[in-house]
């Protein structure tokens, strides 16, 4: 019998280790969005920081990242095993509430992209409103040109690929001195890691901010927005339901508690309660 | 070994596959493994690229599961760059003539050397508290504590105070972790300014006493306000003053002391301009950490009119002079023992005017009562609580004493089927109450528990009717210089047990086991006086009883959990003995019974979006002193009830299923429930009427009584329209039966609502909130009688909305309307519609804020409503406060 729990305790140990990778890297990138297209001149922004397992990646907002460390996700793993395991009565409350958080570019976008390189998996985890999704598709491959074109980004020596992903067209540099097929959000399969990219449009950039190594190996590639009460969809339905939230973000929100009061909270000017408009929506996938 | 024989077959295959690819094609292609060197364990996704001379690369791939590669390469192609997460890179030169490549990496353990290591620093854990810091979420608006919780993400303040935490109501409201209010928090919150608080914590699964701390789980979540500074004890206050036209005056003052060993919240106020106290007052919480065992007394009520409140806010209709004190203070001694002083005083002078018509159908007749009357209530409330409570890690003990004094005087002029009298209603209400718990730990795992709890109550009514009012009750028929009803009915109830629980994950177990005693006496005369001489009623001889019920019980609780599936199974067993005494007729009537009254509740969760939801519950109720009297009672100028001997038992099966499916990625929710109720009742209303009264008795006679209903909702976000839309719906049948002058009538009442609601906002700063439902009633007998009675139908229609508005950063400026359409068959279309706006002008001075309110804006005098009660038909008609403007100014220091 004992002999079984320690069995059964490794293979669980295993499966574990397997879906959970320890952080190497964390490359920290600026984002920059045209999201509505009648504003060109004002794009939403945001750091994003990309953390890089050996073989399997997050990429998330930084504050999301710095929100987050191991010690809030075992508090939260433990309440979760407690809440499943104590007898309660109806349904239980999700911590947190509606509230709606934007910035002085309208809604912040609260999406993770997780990529796993061995099962050729991609996961989008996202937070629109106060429900969690996840979708999960296929990492397809990016048909990238190699170009001779070269230049210095930070210390690292880099060069130009051209590649077309999402109905846009976009020009990545990539280093070989970071041995990583992977880059900012969904781009990747570059022989060294994406430390910028752009699309033709001049309406998406991923600028490279900074990159530091971690050798905690409790900090792992999981998802911070995954939990039990993540709601399973496709990335199309995803996508739809993004745009109206991005677009109507109080309207949504009422949906999805239709009796609560929504609470607006601008993380660049807390005294400013009003969500931005957006007048002409530019999807980041065509 | 095995790898090189793969290899050899590889190149073998290759070779044999695309002879010509390799002799004639521009592009010749190299492939090859790559592994690590020292376990030979082949490399998933290493990158193999052909560099140029200038070291560029100009093409690339990604070894497979089993570490080969294949790459086609042109001319320019110098090396072979191969690296891997974790290794050295290599770079060898392209050599033309191998079409096979074995690589070995060599693992490296540090990576990028020039790259510096930043793990994070660690935060601070959270666990199961919430807290938002007032200095992160207040407005500079926001005046009181209420203020700010209003504006707080997931919560929500109901229209009588009530907290909501993501829609499931707060268990309590605390000070520093106290209940200072004793669960009536609504006043708490208006009257603390928010500069007293730091942060508001929501705590759930919130277990206050400390014995029971991670031994006994709860869902409950708590709301509880942290003071900024502890130690303080600096008095402060909120005061308001507010005047209006017509004559109308609103004062307030609320001192208030909070620190961590002594709190007091005190209010003091006056106002004739519709605001209720009583709201201020009012039990949202639980008292003390216990749940209530007490028994609520029931009482027979006398008034002075039979008819019911309109169903629109007291507000329009309130036309008052209240006063509240308000005191409640709790002190902490050094040893951590807590003593609280809760005390309310509560006085109201107002008056209440109406005009009914009440249509009774007959078999042969159609009785019509037609009333006018202006009625004055003087009531005055006190309550008072005091509670002891030592709350330690090795035991809890509390024991609260309660005082509740209850007083009014009221009185009204009736003009009633043409005939003006005079009445006069005396009442006072006692209630003295103690609750004692303790609970200590124990070494092992299970926890025990000894609650006592007694009270004793006592309410005393007398209403004097004048010389001009006609008894109709035969063979006195006729007019008195005064008829009056007086009834006392002192009570005593005590509730003590012993329980035993054992905590555990899957199964959690409580066994209770107590003992009940109830006892209730009822005196009772209806009295003629004539020309100073007392004639008592000849049909009866009023009214000396006694009703007793003591049971044993023994409770079982099971709470199960499986991974999709949870249950909660009560299990009571009371062995029950009722005595009714009623000397005056010779009764003396005993019963004794053995009870099982399951309470069931299952709940399967299909996946997060779906779940079933099935309960059952079996009621066996045994009816009180209210049920057990023979003497005749006037409860109005118009009713008049009393009960035939033997008890009257009423066995009721509650039975729902309910399916709950939400598509929350379309942003779609519905439900759709089912529910059964089934009353057998072994006694049924007669009513005898005439002309001018109606005469209720309960005869025996085994009757029935089912309501079945189907209900359901739905609601979708329109995402070309960006609204939400949402649609509810109810049908139910009611069957029923009643006796009316001796005839058995079978009622059947059919009910259709439609809800409909939309929210939307238009531009930035305003918004619009959309509520209408529409009601179907329809009333019939299921059997051809004689009696000529009408199928009714009735129609109603109700639109609400608000719009508000938020401009100039101070000014806030909200319209809020009300709308309702009657129609009915039997008497005309009616109905209303209520225009109220204000206008707030935020932070004058520092501390000085202004509002301007306008009520009633389309100025509406009056308010008619119908109902509908088996062969019963009323209308009634109230005169509600004209337009009203109010300018309040708030202060506080």
């Amino acid at each position: 019998m004992k002999k079984n729990i320690i069995l059964l305790s490794l293979l669980l140990l295993s499966v574990f280790a397997f879906a959970q990778e320890a952080i190497k890297l964390n490359v920290t990138y600026k984002f920059s969005y045209v999201r509505d297209l009648e504003n060109k001149e004002a794009p939403y922004t945001s750091n994003m920081v990309l953390s890089l397992g050996k073989t399997s990646s997050r990429y998330c907002t930084e504050k999301l990242f710095n929100d987050n460390d191991k010690k809030i996700i075992e508090a939260r793993k433990k309440e979760q095993e407690r809440l499943q395991s104590m007898p309660s009565s109806g349904m239980t409350a999700v911590v947190g509430g509606p509230t709606l958080t934007v910035g002085k570019y309208g809604v912040i976008i609260n999406e993770e992209v997780l990529k796993n390189f061995s099962t050729k998996k991609l996961i989008i985890e996202a937070k629109l409103g106060i429900k969690n999704y996840h979708a999960e598709t296929n990492l397809s491959e990016i048909a990238w040109t190699v170009l001779p074109e070269t230049k210095k980004i930070g210390n690292y020596d880099c060069q130009k690929a051209t590649g077309s992903y999402g109905g846009r067209k976009y020009e990545a540099w990539f280093t070989k001195d970071i041995p990583y097929q992977d880059g900012p959000w969904k781009l990747h399969g570059l022989p060294g890691l994406i430390l910028e990219a752009k699309d033709t449009a001049n309406e998406i950039s991923f600028t490279f901010k900074e990159i530091s190594k971690n050798d905690d190996t409790e900090e792992t590639t999981q998802s911070f927005l995954n939990s039990p009460y993540s709601i399973d969809t496709n990335t199309k339905d995803l996508a739809k339901a993004r745009k109206a939230f991005e677009t109507d973000p109080k309207g949504v929100m009422s949906a999805q508690a239709p009796n609560a009061r929504l609470y607006v909270r601008n993380i660049d000017n807390p005294n400013d309660k009003t969500v931005v408009k957006i007048k002409k929506y530019n999807p980041i996938e065509l | 070994m095995n790898r090189l024989r793969t290899s050899i077959f590889f190149v073998f295959v290759s070779a044999f596959l695309f002879p010509s690819l390799n002799l004639n094609a521009q592009q010749k292609i190299i492939s090859g493994i790559v592994a690590d060197d020292s376990s030979s364990v082949p490399l998933y996704g290493a990158s193999v690229s052909l560099l140029n001379e200038q070291g560029l690369a100009i093409h690339y791939t990604f070894t497979n599961q089993t570490g080969n590669f294949k790459l086609a390469f042109s001319n320019k192609s110098v090396w072979v760059n191969i690296s891997y997460v974790g290794y050295k890179t290599q770079q060898v030169k392209l050599d033309t003539s191998k079409t096979f490549y074995d690589i070995r990496l060599k693992a490296e353990a540090v990576i990028l050397k020039d790259v510096t290591v930043k793990n994070r620093p660690a935060a601070k854990m959270k666990g199961d508290t919430l807290s938002y810091l007032i200095r992160d979420f207040a407005n500079k608006n926001d005046r009181s504590i209420a203020d700010v919780i209003r504006n707080l993400p997931g919560i929500e303040v109901t229209d009588n105070g009530s907290i909501y935490f993501n829609g499931k109501k707060i268990e309590n409201l605390y000070i520093e972790g106290d209940d200072v209010m004793d669960g009536r928090y609504g006043m708490a919150t208006k009257v603390i300014k928010k500069e007293l608080i730091k942060s508001v914590d929501i705590i759930s699964h919130h277990q206050p006493i400390k014995v029971l701390k991670d031994k006994v789980f709860t869902d409950n979540v708590v709301l509880n306000l942290v003071l900024q500074n502890e130690n303080s004890l600096k008095l402060s206050a909120t005061s308001q003053l507010g005047v209006g036209l017509p004559a109308q005056i609103e004062a307030s003052i609320a001192p208030i002391v909070l620190s961590k060993k002594l709190k007091i919240v005190s209010l003091a106020g006056y106002n004739n301009a519709g605001i209720d106290y009583k709201n201020e007052i009012k039990q949202l919480g639980g008292s003390n950490f216990v749940d209530d065992i007490s028994a609520q007394k029931k009482d027979i009520t006398l008034s002075l009119s039979s008819i019911s409140a309109p169903d629109i806010p007291l507000s329009y209709y309130y036309f008052n002079k209240s006063a509240i004190f308000s005191l409640n203070t709790l002190y902490k001694t050094k040893s951590d023992v807590q003593l609280k002083w809760n005390s309310n005083l509560f006085f109201d002078r107002n008056h209440l005017d109406y005009e009914g018509e009440t249509l009774n159908y007959l078999a042969d007749d159609t009785i019509t009562y037609s009333d006018r009357q202006t009625i004055i209530n003087k009531p005055l409330l006190f309550s008072a609580g005091f509670n002891v409570m030592i709350n330690k890690a090795k035991c809890f003990l509390t024991n609260s004493f309660r005082v509740l004094l209850n007083k009014n005087i009221s009185s009204g002029l009736i003009d009633f089927n043409g005939n003006s009298f005079e009445q006069i209603l005396n009442q006072k209400d006692k209630q003295f109450s103690n609750d004692f718990d303790w609970i200590p730990s124990i070494k092992n795992k299970g926890i025990a528990e000894l609650r006592w709890y007694s009270s004793y109550g006592t309410n005393w009514q007398r209403l004097n009717i004048d010389s001009s009012y006609y008894f109709d009750v035969s063979p006195q028929s006729g007019y008195y210089d005064m008829v009056t009803q007086q009834t006392q009915s002192p009570a005593w109830f005590h509730n003590v047990y012993l329980s035993y629980k054992f905590p555990s994950e899957k199964i959690f177990q409580e066994y209770r086991f107590g003992y009940k005693y109830l006892q209730e006496d009822l005196n009772s005369n209806l009295s003629l006086i004539d020309n100073g001489v007392i004639i008592p009623y000849a049909n009866d001889s009023g009214n000396d009883a006694t009703f007793t019920n003591s049971s044993i019980y023994l409770l079982s609780h099971y709470q199960i959990k499986r991974q999709k599936f949870r249950s909660d199974i009560q299990l009571p067993f009371l062995l029950q003995q009722i005595k009714s005494k009623q000397p005056l007729y010779s009764l003396n009537e005993h019963k004794s019974n053995l009870l099982v009254l399951p309470n069931l509740n299952f709940t399967y969760n299909f996946d997060d979006e779906k779940y079933l939801q099935a309960t059952y519950q079996l009621q066996n109720i045994f009816g009180d002193i209210t049920t057990a009297y023979k003497g005749v009672i006037l409860l109005n100028y118009r009713n008049l009830q009393a009960y035939t001997q033997g008890f009257q038992q009423q066995k009721i099966h509650r039975a729902n299923v309910m399916y709950s499916h939400q598509k929350s990625i379309k942003l779609f929710y519905s439900n759709i429930g089912l529910s059964y109720d089934y009353t057998m009742a072994n006694t049924i209303l007669s009513d005898s009427l005439s002309n001018n009264i109606s005469h209720a008795v309960f005869i025996p006679y085994d009757n029935s009584q089912k309501t079945v209903s189907v209900y359901g909702g739905l609601s979708q976000y329109l995402f070309t329209l960006k609204t939400k839309v949402g649609l509810k719906m109810q049908k139910q049948w009611i069957f029923s039966e009643q006796f009316v002058n001796n005839i058995l009538l079978p009622f059947q009442l059919n009910n259709f609502t439609l809800g409909a609601s939309a929210d939307k906002n238009v531009a930035k700063i305003i918004n619009i909130n959309y509520n209408a439902n529409l009601s179907w009633l329809s009333m019939k007998l299921t059997d051809k009688t004689t009696l000529q009675f009408p199928q009714t139908k009735s129609f109603s229609f109700d639109q609400k909305f608000k719009v508000s508005l938020n401009f100039l950063k101070h000014f806030y400026i909200e319209t809020t309307g009300t709308h309702r359409i009657n129609k009915w068959q039997a008497f005309n279309n009616t109905g209303y519609f209520f225009l109220d706006a204000s206008v707030k002008r935020l932070g004058i001075l520092k501390g000085l804020d202004a509002e301007l309110n306008c009520y009633n804006l389309l100025n509406v005098k009056d308010y008619t409503i119908y109902q509908q009660s088996k062969n019963q038909f009323s209308a009634s008609s109230y005169p509600t406060r004209g337009i009203t403007f109010f300018l309040r100014v708030n202060y506080s220091f």
